[in-house]
Parts: C-alpha cells; sequence; structure tokens
C-alpha cells in the first residue's frame, strides 16, 4: 500500500455495493465512493489545481470524506472545516493556508462565500455532473508518491494562531496498518464515530473504513446530550466498535445510562484526546465486561496515535490510566531537560520518531522549527524527532503513564507540581464529575475547577489522604457546567481566563 | 409563564443569554443549548429543583423547550 487512494480502490472493487459511510441523511456505499472522489478529482483537475491545499466545508456526512479523496486521486490535500467553526477562526486558517479552492455544497454555498474572499468556491452537486476521464486521473495518481502531502489539520496553537499540521499519505498509512493489526479489525467492524472530521481521531474511523471495509455511522451530535437514545443508537446500528473522547464517555457514566440499554454487539472500547478519568472507566468495564478497552495516546502531529495500553488489569479508581507503549513502527524516547534519555522511573518529555511523524506545521517555519527537533542523542545523520510537550514516566510495570502538560509542569512554593496529579486525585472523589486545575500566575494559588455533587471542604478533605499538602489547590470553583472547547474537551484556556 | 418556568429559563440562560423568552421556542434545533450542556443542565435542575431524573427521561423531547423540562418537572414534583 502506497497511498490512501489504493484503499478504496481495493476495497471498491471487492465490496462495491457495502454502506461505507452513513449519517442522518444519506448512506454511501464503498462503489459510489470512489465514483464521487473520482469526479472531484476530475474538476480539481480540470481547474488545474495540482500539489495545493483544497479545503472542504460540509456537513460531516460520506459526500466529506469523498470530497477528501477526491482531493486524493488529484494528487492534493484537504484541510476540512467544520460548518460550525467560528468565523475568526476560519479566517485564520484560511490565512494560512492560502487555499485554492473551497469546496462546499448548494446548502452551505452562500455561507462558505462569505469569508471565502477571493478564494474559488464550488459546489459538490456541480463536480457529480462531469464526466471522468478515468485515465487522465491515473495518470495524475500515478505521480504521486507517499511522501506527498494527503492534508493538513489544524489544532489550536496556545497564543490563539492555529497551527496546521501536515501530514503525509505515508502517515495515514503507516498509522492505519498498526491499528488494524493491533485490533485485529476486518469488514465485519461497525464504527460508530463521535469525533469531528477536523480532529485527528476521526482518521482512525475514516481509514479503517477505506481499508477494510468497515461501515461508519456518524452519530448525530446530538446524540451525545442523551446517553439511553445514544445507547440505542448503538445497540439498533450494531456498533462493534467505538473511539471516542473521554468527554462522551464520561457522559454517559455520568448521567446513569450505562447499563439502562443492552448493546450487546460492542465489543472494541477505545478513547483518545484527553485523560480518561478512571472512575468513569471502570463504570464502563462494569457495564461490559466482556469488551476490549483500550486508551490511545497521540498529538496530531503524529496522525493520531503513537502509544497505546489495552487495559488488562483491575485498575483503581484514583490509579490513572496507562497511556502504555509505542505502537508498532513508531519510536519513542523521554528526554530529560538536558536532551539525555531517561529510562528510570523519573519525569521526562515524550518524543516521538517514525513514518507517522507529520512534516511540521503548515507556512510556518518558526514554529516547526520549535518543536520537530534533531534527534539530541546522535548528530551523524538528520533524524526529525517531534517534542510532545508532554511530560511522562514509566511506572513499575514499564508502561508509560501521562503525567502532564510540559506546560502544567509548575513551581509553586519551591515545590515541583503536576497539575495533572491533583487532577487525577480528585476525579476520584465520590459527587465529583470532571475537574481540571489550573495556576493562577500572577496570585500564585492552584485553582480547582470541578462540577458534581461534593462541596469543596469535602474535597479538601479526602484530597488530604491523596495528595501531599503543597499539591491542595488554594481555591475550589463550584461549577455549572465545565467549558468544553470545539473538540468536545474540558477548555482550559477559558479556565484561565477566568481568573482575571 | 409558571414560577417553574421561569426558573429554568433563568437557568438556561446561564449556558446561553440569547435563548429567548418564548418557551416553547425548539432549543435543540434552534442550536440554542450544545449537546454537552445537557449533562450539566440536568445537574441544574435536579439541585434547583431537589429531584432526581431518571436517566430513561433524558431524551430530546424533555429538554428541547423550556415547556417541556417544565412539564418534566411536574411529573417529579408529583
Amino acid at each position: 500500500m502506497t497511498l490512501v487512494t489504493d484503499y478504496l480502490d481495493k476495497t471498491a472493487a471487492k465490496f462495491p455495493n457495502k454502506v461505507a459511510f452513513a449519517n442522518e441523511k444519506s448512506a454511501m456505499t464503498f462503489g459510489t465512493l470512489r465514483k464521487e472522489s473520482r469526479q472531484i478529482a476530475a474538476g480539481l483537475m480540470e481547474k488545474n489545481i495540482f500539489r495545493r491545499p483544497v479545503v472542504i466545508y460540509l456537513e460531516k456526512s460520506p459526500e466529506c470524506v469523498a470530497a477528501f479523496m477526491g482531493a486524493a486521486y488529484s494528487g492534493n490535500f484537504y484541510t476540512p472545516l467544520d460548518i460550525d467553526m467560528p468565523k475568526a477562526r476560519i479566517e485564520k486558517i484560511l490565512a494560512t493556508l492560502q487555499p485554492e479552492i473551497i469546496i462546499t455544497d448548494g446548502e452551505h454555498y452562500a455561507a462558505a462565500q462569505e469569508f471565502a474572499d477571493n478564494i474559488p468556491v464550488a459546489a459538490y452537486e456541480d463536480f457529480q455532473k462531469l464526466m471522468i476521464d478515468e485515465a487522465a486521473i491515473n495518470t495524475v495518481t500515478e505521480k504521486i508518491t507517499d511522501t506527498d502531502v494527503l492534508y493538513v489539520l489544524f489544532t489550536s496553537g496556545s497564543t490563539g494562531v492555529p497551527k496546521g499540521v501536515i501530514i503525509p499519505h505515508r502517515g495515514v498509512i503507516a498509522y492505519t496498518e498498526w491499528c488494524a493489526e493491533e485490533f485485529a479489525l476486518d469488514e465485519n467492524i461497525v464504527l460508530g464515530n463521535q469525533t469531528p472530521f477536523y480532529f485527528s481521531m476521526s482518521v482512525l474511523d475514516i481509514f479503517q473504513t477505506l481499508r477494510n471495509g468497515c461501515t461508519t455511522y456518524i452519530i448525530p451530535r446530538i446524540l451525545f446530550s442523551f446517553p439511553v437514545k445514544l445507547l440505542q443508537f448503538l445497540s439498533e446500528k450494531n456498533i462493534n466498535m467505538i473511539y471516542w473522547v473521554p468527554s462522551a464517555l464520561c457522559i454517559v457514566a455520568n448521567l446513569k445510562a450505562l447499563g439502562r440499554v443492552e448493546v450487546p454487539s460492542l465489543k472494541r472500547i477505545l478513547f483518545a484526546g484527553e485523560v480518561m478519568p478512571t472512575k468513569q472507566l471502570n463504570m464502563w468495564r462494569k457495564t461490559f465486561p466482556d469488551c476490549l478497552f483500550a486508551d490511545l495516546y497521540g498529538p496530531t502531529e503524529t496522525t493520531d496515535i503513537c502509544a497505546f495500553y489495552k487495559v488488562n488489569r483491575d485498575l483503581a479508581d484514583n490509579e490513572p490510566v496507562p497511556i502504555g507503549k509505542a505502537c508498532h513502527n513508531t519510536g519513542l524516547l523521554v528526554l530529560d531537560e538536558k536532551g539525555r534519555l531517561v529510562e528510570d522511573g523519573r519525569v521526562g518529555e515524550l518524543c516521538v520518531y517514525g513514518s507517522t511523524l507529520a512534516y511540521g506545521y503548515y507556512n510556518n517555519r518558526e514554529k516547526t522549527a520549535a518543536a520537530f527537533v534533531q534527534n539530541p542523542l546522535q548528530d551523524c545523520y538528520s533524524e526529525t524527532i517531534y517534542r510532545t510537550g508532554d511530560l511522562v514516566r514509566y511506572n513499575e510495570h514499564g508502561e508509560l503513564m501521562y503525567v502532564s502538560r510540559k506546560d502544567f509542569q509548575i513551581k509553586h512554593m519551591g515545590h515541583r507540581i503536576e497539575l495533572g496529579e491533583i487532577e487525577t486525585a480528585v476525579s476520584s472523589i465520590a459527587g465529583v464529575e470532571r475537574c481540571a486545575c489550573v495556576y493562577d500566575d500572577r496570585r500564585s494559588k492552584i485553582v480547582l475547577f470541578y462540577t458534581g455533587t461534593v462541596e469543596g471542604h469535602d474535597i479538601s478533605e479526602q484530597l488530604k489522604n491523596m495528595v501531599p499538602e503543597y499539591m491542595l489547590p488554594n481555591r475550589k470553583e463550584k461549577l455549572d457546567s465545565m467549558p468544553i472547547n470545539l473538540n468536545g474537551k474540558i477548555d482550559r484556556v477559558t479556565l484561565k481566563n477566568s481568573l482575571g | 409563564m409558571s414560577e417553574n418556568e421561569q426558573k429554568i429559563l433563568e437557568l438556561l440562560r446561564a449556558y446561553n443569554e440569547d435563548i429567548p423568552a418564548d418557551i416553547t421556542v425548539n432549543l435543540l434545533h434552534g442550536g440554542y443549548i450544545d449537546s454537552f450542556d445537557i449533562v450539566n443542565i440536568v445537574a441544574d435542575l435536579e439541585e434547583n429543583f431537589h429531584i432526581e431524573i431518571d436517566p430513561e427521561d433524558i431524551v430530546p423531547e424533555n429538554f428541547d423547550s423550556v415547556v417541556h423540562m417544565g412539564g418534566l418537572l411536574k411529573k417529579y414534583s408529583r
């Protein structure tokens, strides 16, 4: 396998009439998906667009995947923009990307034109009227190598300017092959997609489907508010694998929906994107004792995932879930501040190398150079490693444990503290639903934000038995709701800004 | 508008101050409340009205408008 389009070619030949992707409005077979992809490709070729950025502005839908593949068949690379994304963010992304064209549909055409400025906007429906010159498309596809860029996904930068992570075909192929082997995925897999297509986690759902001939049901977003309905949906569609953010799994657990609906089809439950609170994980494990649970870890810069842990033992509610070990064909290094290898239980920064690595950030050499650096362990040849900015350590089982973001590591009253460690302790307390700690630099105080039924002084009482006194939050703020960002993760920027 | 409905409206406006005064407006289709908000809204209703909402009742039909949330509360206060 060289290109992701090879996956679609192979699968469309094998299962032309099987449903590949479905949402509320439409279902598309592999045969149609390939045909519509190649019509998009034909249209892009007609406009002489090659090796250039193509923006896809569509609802999460089968058509959206066809547009991605159309960009790929024509030797271009795609960037999905969410139709609910704030206009200010879209404008920042377009300024960085300078795309050649925006592909949307009739329904969103007017909205796209509003931010397009002088970038041409084209409707999906119009591409579908084109004739496909198969031979011409094949000639273009033959020129593409696995080091050509497949997509650019934007992640929020700490300064508020989104960074476009550049991923080549090779990255997705390496990741997809590992994942399919590791979890024994084949055409019998039925996925329930939660994550947005502009978020790296969706790469698993999309490309496992294309590789194996799985079916992916795009779950209506509204169901994540109504967990009983959500479980009914999983059951009705015979979904047997989900790969969700922990926040989505927590909603189901916290609203006490687990066990209310039988989901006998469900066999694999994977999660990534943020720390999974062990208490809620245990609630899921109790309800689905025969399911495989796996914690996947990785930044967008490693395509999606670089380490994983298959839950294989009992974990106490106050014991964090390991991030485990490196994926096959991925290299992990834990480096100290001086760039030396850490192999005992000390904390260091996790660094990654291998085929899943991004090329860096689009149109941003400065940020690229800061994170994608020469391997400090040797200087005889060029070897790029990615510094994740995540602090980790090995536990007594030789598993990697996530400690915190490097920038969460704070110095408080002379002690070096990982805010993540406090969060792990707090989230194990009964009555706490979600929590997040931030450091108020101006006042030198640890501030805990949480939601749940428990009062602040009860948290202090119990926390005293779990963490050293200098790690006790100086202030505890009970919130009605935890702010959540576009990806469904806790919005720490908003929390920090609320400190004043 | 009943007293309960008034109180619900105030609770919801903490999430989105643009929630209209027309308590029959569909808040889900209108995009007034986000899918991740419901878990918090449930907790708010439980705390403010001293009830415990059964998970089976956490369905769109009971949460799509202030009127319907009011109807749900009525069921629990009986």
